[in-house]
């Protein structure tokens, strides 16, 4: 049942990364390497002073919005970026036309509102634009949206008004094409991690050595022959056989291996057995004798046992005084 | 590095990224803070520029640029007594900034002078988007007092009250006001069941009456009045700070062939160098700095700027 949930878990993961890469794909294709979108120019008919987006007209955030507005014979122009309450209080006693709604690329839908022909003050005397430009013929603005409530307006500078006006406008995200591609990297890592689950691979206990590489389980049968030798055999050949667990087939082993008994043929999975180290065992670590001669003044010479039978040897127990 | 590390090391920086995915704003009502925090030193600077300049010319006519309303009367007729007015170090120590639907925007500071010898809660408005931060109230208060805090409210440090909100609060601040100056205008043996407490504005105000009274020859009456509240903010208990601007009339009807003057160096000497003779007004304006308590609590004034804006 749990490892039913985990593959379920895994199947999901993986779909899910896999519609999150398809997602981050789309990003990068839409938006292109320079990470954004380009529409325009697009004329707006009016005569007023000025075009401004209602309040709640402009609701993304974080997008980032270049704009270009045009007017012809080299009018002066103005075009900024304001907090909707600022915005709105300027022009709210001057004709204007306001954008109601705009939907991307470039569907939008206009009122005309009646006011006064001319604005209450210079745009460009004005300290709480967030980003603005004045220029003949022409201004544009580059901003990412911020999370408060804007308005967009284009202004008439001086007595001139907005006939012929048209606007260009690219919105994008900064760096969408690389975030893009983020996306589909995490879709990815997504997916994979799912495959890796589904695999199993992830749900081994952690081993107590780090560094230790993974060992894949692999089920495998053997037959033990009366001179203790193991053969494989397929699993398709178990019939017949008597199928005993890991531990006795290893104590059986070793039982056959003192007594010589001969055993019926036993079948059991093979799981790694700790073998002595090469070389190891108990006489080769002893440690080799040291004769020695004690002289009269009780001085100890080291002596070959090419020489022993010029002496007699006397117990390591006998006191350190007598002879050795 | 294992493998499990390294999915979940990728999944939180991809997913960090992502976060600054552009959205929509679920709020389409517009609003904004009045001013940042980092603007204020600005409409200080200014303001200390303009009003030392017109120090420094010994004319009150550059302060229309920083002041208005009954500031720009009382700091104007000060200007008609040599020495009255004085160069200033104003700066802001404390500031509360409201979010607004509209203009006129507003904010409210705690400034004091460099030699912290005056302090005063101070309130700079701007009243559509065309014009500058003028200083619109100004009420002094002494050195030492405790202002309570103030409720904040989202990112604002400050919340503005309506005029006519009560909630939480035994008046309104209009009606508090309102109701402030009907204690004022009482004659202090019938006052004693208002709602205001006997602070020291109505102390003085009240010893003011009580001398001019005393002039021999002279039928004196007074009148108070107040403008609509417009400034008041939310403190943190509930109650509210109410900017109010009182009016007072002092009227004077002198017996033929005497007069009512004032000692040199006064407003009301330099308005009217020879007196009350007859009948006159002497016109004065206070800015005062009303504390209202949540529930039940008494009205009282914690700080006050005033002065002679006319004689008649």
């Amino acid at each position: 049942m749990r490892a039913m949930r985990r593959r379920i878990g895994a199947w999901a993961l993986t779909v899910l990364g896999v519609l999150v890469a398809l997602v981050g794909l789309a990003v990068m294709v839409v938006l292109g390497p320079d990470g954004r979108v380009t529409t325009g120019p697009h004329a707006i008919d009016t005569d007023t002073a000025a075009v401004v987006t209602a309040p709640g007209a402009v609701r993304f955030v974080g997008v980032q919005v270049d704009l270009l507005v045009e007017v012809p014979i080299d009018k002066p122009v103005f075009v900024g970026v304001g907090n909707t309450v600022d915005v709105q209080d300027y022009l709210q006693d001057t004709a204007r036309v306001e954008i109601t709604s705009y939907a991307a690329p470039w569907t939008i839908q206009t009122r005309d509102v009646e006011g006064e022909p001319n604005l209450p003050s210079a745009p460009t005397a004005l300290d709480w634009w967030v980003v603005s430009q004045a220029g003949l013929g022409g201004a544009d603005i580059s901003l990412t949206l911020p999370d408060e409530p804007v308005s967009v307006a284009v202004v008439a500078v001086g007595s001139t008004n907005l006939s012929g006006l048209e606007v260009t406008m690219a919105y994008g995200i900064r760096g969408g094409f690389g975030r893009g591609a983020g996306i589909a990297l995490l879709g990815i890592g997504l997916a994979w991690f799912g495959v890796l689950l589904r695999r199993r691979h992830l749900w081994r206990e952690p081993d107590h050595d780090e560094d230790a590489e993974f060992v894949e389980e692999v089920e495998v049968f053997v037959y033990v022959d009366e001179h203790g030798v193991e053969h494989e055999i397929d699993p398709a050949e178990l019939e017949g056989f008597e199928i005993v667990d890991e531990e006795e087939i290893l104590e059986g082993a070793e039982a056959e291996a003192d007594d010589g008994a001969d055993e019926a043929a036993d079948v059991a999975v093979d799981e790694p057995v700790d073998e002595p180290a090469p070389g190891g065992g108990a006489s080769a670590e002893l440690p080799r004798p040291v004769y020695v001669w004690i002289d009269d003044d009780g001085v100890e010479h080291e002596v070959g046992e090419d020489e022993l039978h010029e002496f007699e040897i006397a117990p390591d127990d006998e006191p350190e005084d007598g002879p050795r | 590095m294992r493998p499990v590390r390294v999915v979940m090391a990728l999944v939180v920086g991809l997913t960090l990224a992502a976060c600054a995915i552009p959205h929509q704003r679920d709020d389409t009502g517009a609003s904004k803070l009045a001013i940042e925090e980092a603007g204020v030193d600005a409409v200080y600077a200014r303001y200390r520029e303009v009003y030392n300049a017109a120090v420094d010319i010994d004319s009150a006519q550059p302060l229309s640029v920083v002041e208005r309303g009954s500031v720009l009367d009382i700091d104007t007729a000060a200007f008609q007594v040599e020495g009255g007015a004085v160069r200033t170090t104003l700066r802001a120590d404390e500031v509360a900034i409201p979010r607004f639907k509209a203009y006129p925007l507003w904010f409210m500071a705690v400034a004091s002078t460099e030699d912290g010898a005056e302090r005063r809660v101070q309130v700079f408005s701007r009243m559509s988007s065309v014009d500058t931060w003028t200083l619109v109230a100004s009420p002094r208060i002494v050195a030492e007092a405790t202002l309570p805090k103030l409720r904040a409210s989202g990112d604002a440090n400050a919340l503005a009250v309506a005029p006519d909100d009560d909630r939480g609060m035994v008046l309104s601040p209009q009606a508090a006001v309102d109701a402030y100056v009907a204690s004022l205008s009482a004659l202090p043996e019938a006052a004693g069941d208002d709602v205001a407490g006997d602070d020291a504005f109505l102390q003085q105000m009240r010893d003011a009456f009580a001398q001019n009274q005393q002039l021999a020859d002279v039928e004196f009456s007074q009148a108070w009045g107040a403008d609509p509240v417009e400034h008041a903010i939310r403190t943190s208990d509930g109650g509210a700070l109410v900017f109010a601007t009182l009016h007072r009339a002092d009227q004077f009807q002198v017996t033929p062939g005497r007069s009512v003057t004032y000692p040199d160096g006064t407003v009301q000497r330099a308005l009217a160098p020879e007196g009350i003779v007859g009948s006159g007004t002497v016109r004065f304006d206070h800015q005062v700095l009303l504390l209202v308590p949540p529930g039940n609590g008494e009205i009282r004034v914690l700080g006050q700027f005033g002065g002679v804006v006319a004689v008649e």
